[in-house]
């Protein structure tokens, strides 16, 4: 342990009201636990209580009266030309009550519109149906007739980008076909880093397609009025968001949409961008009705929004002591037919060791398969399983101990990110001293996996009102859902700041027409963003109840301060007024009700928190069958702080089981551009038999500018566990896998391979 | 085609007539709004839409309406009485076990049933209980204490 972790190891005993196996450490922190009476408590969700009762509504439990059902028609080619869409059958089937197909004002420009001339993916919207009931629509969904022409087409991003290959979109790459965008970080010389290298080694690595499988399918009910206002209820991440791209592609006023984000089961970026919505509003047009539309699990595998698989060609320079000289790596993301997979981010992922000369290119490649979107952490699993499996390829070469490789590279506060900013104080030297310790507890030495991470949280656009209701007790607006506990943390945000007790505060999320804009719940973004609007609302009604008491109490209102509900006189505590008596009075006087707005936001949409992760993974390999059996992982991850623990270790489990299940059981696979798991029965995640104990070990160094110091806890302890698992199987049994999913078929060729 | 039937669902019995491939979880859905039972998959699978049948947990998207004619049925809008939420809903509160909550009510039902048939499961046996319900939000872990916990509260 640092002399500076050593310092703060008092506050380790501070926060042991958590978990006796989560640890929950404080180091180089300014921050103490106690200093706050609700932030950085394990606290229960109010809201739970309607999802444990059935009455929580998601999308497809919003029954309309009149409702109509929809279904939709999908390409069965990769690649081919519409010559004709018969929709007469369709029409005339009864209880049919429209069949729509491409609008000629609206370019087929993404996957979640329909289709026009050409189909580039199989799974793209071609038609749709709206009818009396489901039974109905997907008959008349049969009774479509299309004639395709089938054009060539490409599937491996490999093979796209050759210059012979079928040209899907214009390529932005004057040597490479297919190319949707391109990413260049480089610092020093990388020639010159090699020259001084000692030993070089370079791989490939393969990421599959992965799919969120959120439980439930995407799922939405459109209604149009008489006066054309469109209403969509749909199961969003950022409802916000889906009015804005509803607005854009129909070509309405912003002011005539209107989305109410239902509960959502489960999204991790796979319900971030538009998807079913804009289908639903065009058979809501068309027929004048309620339509409803919910994708099937086939539908989801087939045309959601996965993770994007990649190739990463990696090389990587050293001196004989450990030093690293020279990095120089290829990502080719594919991103299917339309751009989707996010490649901007490289700063957000990587940056975890000091190398003076590197050069990195990411690619996002077109194939004829369905567009990715965002998955947990998007990019970040794919090039961690690449780089730290690397890593550990390196250590092996260079005959030193993984965790001290990473080390002796690793970059701590001062070095410089790869965008060439300073780091402020962060915690990775921390999480793998601890990572040490803990593995050197071990009794069992072998199967033993190692693994960093990186990722940093957004900020994105956030607004709060703030009503201080009669009685002293609190109504909180937020337009940002809620997907797992976001509106309990700023519940305990507003309820620290103006000292009312947890359950005086009502965080309320109702639609996009009443509640002030919020981005999307994604990016590990929302309890940072909205705390920060928080903070400023309450800072603007404090002082408010401040300037109301200091006139009633007839003194200034420098000398009050807000304590234990009261507003009271900073010496003497007699004098003093209830913030329920101001509220109330305020009200009924000539004051007028006492309210306030908080907003944030940040152009670079990233904040300047850092967060770091190392990973240990406890595993055994079955050398006869390949089969691998997890015993424990363990993630040593630095959120900042915790607003509420119970929750962050809910987030970080979470994360650890879906990177579990990329790493070695989930990917998608196609022939010829078909999906062959397109059912939940193929594409297999992970049970309750497949998930071992999950341990995750809290470290708190403050971000500079987060409420409470904290940083953004949803996404990171995905990135590092495909990683980690393949460098545990590798420590296990001595192969070393390149691909993931890691299934047990390619550990048992590797292990004959071995022998 | 159609045919008459009579589901007694949380004690209270409905008429009902229904085509012969309507599911269970149809019918409590789109007739009922039930809407405590939820479809994940339709296919058997990942256990959202598990209700209690004459006794024994049912993938209701698996049952068709016409087999549960008759059969006593609890789904998740059943288990709590007299306004008090049962300890095992309760439990899973308690231990930060819900997230999204969409797996929620069909894991809440297994649980019934497992600790019904077992009332002091080991971590393994809670494990092996609920590897028919699939959760993509928790890894597990949380859902695993609370399942100890309701174990404990049930046993007092």
């Amino acid at each position: 342990m640092s002399a500076v972790a050593q310092a703060f190891l008092p506050a380790i005993v501070g926060r042991q009201e958590c978990l006796p196996h989560v640890l929950v450490t404080q180091s180089k922190g300014k921050i103490m636990t106690d200093k706050y009476a609700v932030v950085g408590k394990r606290v229960t969700r109010p809201d739970a209580v309607s999802r444990v009762t059935g009455e929580a509504v998601y999308a497809e439990d919003v029954y309309l009266p009149g409702m109509l059902y929809g279904a939709l028609l999908r390409s069965p080619h990769p690649h081919a030309r519409i010559l004709r869409i018969d929709t007469a059958k369709a029409e005339k089937l009864a209880g049919v009550k429209a069949v729509i197909t491409a609008r000629s004002d609206i370019h087929p420009s993404a996957g979640s519109v329909f289709a026009r001339d050409e189909v580039l993916y199989s799974g793209q919207k071609v038609a749709a149906v709206a009818a009396v009931d489901k039974y109905i629509a997907q008959q008349a969904v049969n009774l479509i007739e299309v004639e395709y022409e089938i054009l060539p087409a490409v599937f491996d991003v490999m093979e796209s980008i050759k210059m012979d290959a079928p040209v899907i979109h214009e390529s932005r790459h004057p040597d490479m076909n297919n190319i949707c965008s391109h990413s260049r970080k480089e610092r020093g010389d990388i020639e010159q880093g090699f020259s001084q290298a000692d030993i070089i080694v370079e791989n490939r690595f393969d990421v599959a397609i992965a799919h969120q499988s959120y439980l439930e399918p995407h799922a939405c009910v459109a209604d149009v009025d008489s006066a054309g206002k469109l209403t969509v209820w749909t199961t969003t991440q950022g409802q916000f968001g889906v009015r804005s791209g509803l607005a854009n592609l129909l070509k309405m006023p912003v002011s005539d949409v209107r989305v109410v984000g239902t509960q959502v089961g489960g999204g991790f970026g796979g319900k971030n961008a538009l998807l079913l919505e804009p289908t639903a509003a065009m058979l809501a047009m068309a027929t004048e009705c309620p339509v409803k539309l919910v994708m099937s699990r086939q539908d989801e595998l087939v045309d959601a929004r996965p993770g994007p698989g990649c190739v990463v060609n990696i090389r990587t320079g050293a001196l004989k002591d450990g030093t690293l000289v020279a990095l120089q790596a290829e990502v080719f993301f594919d991103t299917g037919a339309f751009p989707g997979a996010t490649i901007g981010f490289f700063d957000r992922t990587r940056g975890l060791y000091r190398i003076p000369h590197f050069q990195t290119d990411l690619y996002s490649v077109y194939t004829n398969k369905m567009p990715p979107g965002a998955y947990r952490a998007p990019g970040a699993p794919e090039i961690t399983f690449a780089f730290e499996s690397q890593m550990d390829i390196m250590a092996n070469e260079l005959g030193l101990d993984p965790i001290d490789f990473r080390l002796f590279n690793a970059v701590d506060e001062g070095d410089l990110t790869i965008d060439g900013k300073p780091y402020p104080p962060i915690a990775l030297k921390e999480s793998l001293m601890k990572a040490k310790a803990y593995v050197s507890s071990l009794e069992k030495k072998t199967g033993i996996g190692i693994a960093c991470g990186k990722w940093m949280n957004g900020v994105g656009t956030s607004g709060v009102t703030m009503i201080l209701n009669e009685d002293g007790t609190l109504n909180m607006i937020s337009g940002a859902i809620d997907l797992t506990g976001l509106n309990t943390s700023m519940a305990q945000m507003a309820a620290e700041e103006l000292g009312l007790p947890l359950e005086s505060v009502k965080v309320i999320t109702p639609d996009t027409d009443t509640a002030p804009p919020a981005a999307v719940s994604g990016g590990s973004r929302s309890t940072y963003g909205m705390g920060l609007a928080i903070l400023e609302a309450a800072k603007d009604l404090r002082q408010q109840l401040i300037e109301f008491a200091a006139e009633i109490l007839g003194t200034s209102p420098e000398r009050l301060e807000l304590a234990e509900g009261y507003i009271r006189a900073k010496n003497k505590t007699e004098m003093r007024v209830h913030i329920a008596e101001l509220a109330r009075r305020a009200m009924w006087s000539n004051r007028g009700p006492i309210t306030a707005r908080g907003s944030a936001s940040a152009e670079a949409w990233l904040a300047n928190a850092h967060v770091f992760i190392t990973q240990v993974a406890e595993i055994t390999v079955d050398e006869d069958t390949g089969r691998v059996d997890i015993h424990k992982i363990s993630s040593f991850q630095d959120v900042g702080f915790a607003i509420n623990p119970m929750s962050v270790e809910g987030q970080i489990q979470g994360g650890i089981s879906q990177g579990l299940g990329w790493g070695i059981m989930e990917g998608l696979i196609f022939d010829n551009g078909i999906v062959l798991n397109d059912s939940i029965l193929d594409y297999k995640i992970p049970t309750a038999m497949d998930v071992p104990e999950l341990v995750p070990v809290i470290l708190e160094v403050p971000s500079v500018d987060g409420p409470y110091g904290l940083k953004g806890a949803g996404e990171p302890s995905m990135v590092a566990t495909p990683a980690v698992l393949a460098n545990a199987i590798y420590n296990a049994v001595g192969v070393r896998i390149k691909e993931i999913p890691i299934t047990q078929r390619k550990i048992l060729i590797g292990l004959r391979l071995r022998k | 085609m159609y045919k008459e039937i009579e589901l007694n669902v949380n004690n209270q019995v409905y008429q009902l007539r229904v085509s012969p491939h309507e599911t269970l979880l149809d019918v409590l859905r789109d007739r009922l709004r039930l809407t405590g039972a939820k479809r994940g998959c339709d296919m058997g699978e990942c256990g959202a839409c598990t209700v209690i049948m004459s006794g024994k947990t049912v993938y209701s998207c698996l049952t068709l309406a016409v087999e549960a004619s008759g059969k006593p049925i609890t789904t998740i809008e059943g288990l709590s009485e007299n306004g008090k939420l049962h300890p095992i809903p309760q439990a899973f509160i308690d231990n930060g076990a819900v997230q999204c909550g969409f797996c929620t009510p069909g894991m809440i039902l297994s649980t019934k049933m497992l600790l019904e048939k077992n009332p002091n499961p080991t971590q393994a046996e809670i494990r092996a209980g609920l590897s028919g319900n699939l959760c993509r939000c928790t890894g597990y872990s949380k859902i695993v204490e609370a399942i100890r916990d309701a174990a404990s509260r049930l046993g007092k």
